[in-house]
């Protein structure tokens, strides 16, 4: 008879039952790295889901629309989650700084996706077109010196 | 989001501003000039001035991801910045709401 010690069940296959013993058994950093590769497949699958829900549906209903808000948040939420718990592990040795920066690229892909499909009427973004401009210069390197004080 | 720390690299700072920016500053006219001219006086000494009432602004900050300023240059009419190294870079000049 195989002994569980000596050939556990991978977590995801485990039954219910002994999900948190073998939960327990992993260091903090393998837990947030299922919890990543989860996450990954969540929006991906999800991507799928909003393609025939929401982007290509031509009976696309209010509660497409209300699901569509609803699932972007949830995704974005539980990116952010998964993000700031690799940061706070701050670990010896373990590295977690492209785990957060696959996370930051996704959650603004979602972000982009929710201010395109529902950002409220009327709403007027508060960031002047100036400073975009020139924030976009200096990110070229397009900066100039400070002219003359006028006599 | 690492607060910059000027202090005894003062010497040391280089002072730019985006295009728009300088435009910005060259279209102000008469005390406006006056005050803008006696205010970046101050500024390339030190941005943190508390004359200048330098301040944070947060959703700027949050948005681009780091450290976005304000400095007040005439009454209303802020200088929006931020601190890379040792250059200080000048974005934009205006009295929008956002740079209160």
């Amino acid at each position: 008879m195989t002994k569980l010690a000596e050939k556990p069940f991978p977590r995801e296959i485990a039954p219910p039952s002994h999900r948190e013993w073998l939960r327990e058994q992993e260091d903090a950093y393998s837990q947030l790295e299922t919890q990543f590769a989860a996450w990954i497949k969540d929006v991906a699958c999800s991507e799928e889901i909003f393609k025939r829900q929401v982007r290509e549906n031509p009976e696309m209903n209010d509660s497409d629309v209300r699901q569509h808000r609803m699932h972007l948040c949830r995704l974005m939420m539980a990116g952010e989650h998964v993000a700031f718990e690799f940061l706070s592990l701050n670990e010896e040795g373990k590295s977690v700084e492209n785990y957060v920066r696959l996370i930051d690229e996704k959650v603004e892909a979602l972000r982009t996706e929710f201010i395109e499909w529902h950002t409220p009427e009327g709403f007027a973004d508060p960031v002047p077109d100036s400073f975009k401009e020139g924030m976009r210069d200096a990110k070229k390197g397009k900066l100039v010196e400070f002219p003359d004080a006028k006599a | 989001m690492p607060k910059p720390d000027p202090k005894g690299k003062k010497s040391e700072m280089v002072f730019r501003m985006t295009p728009g920016c300088r435009k910005a500053l060259e279209a102000l006219t008469g005390q406006q000039r006056e005050q803008a001219d006696a205010a970046f006086k101050i500024f390339k000494v030190d941005p943190f001035d508390p004359r200048l009432k330098t301040h944070k602004i947060n959703k700027l900050s949050a948005r681009y991801k780091r450290l976005i300023l304000s400095a007040t240059i005439a009454g209303d009419l802020k200088a929006a910045f931020y601190v890379d190294g040792n250059t200080v870079v000048s974005v934009d000049i205006g009295t929008h709401d956002i740079y209160k």
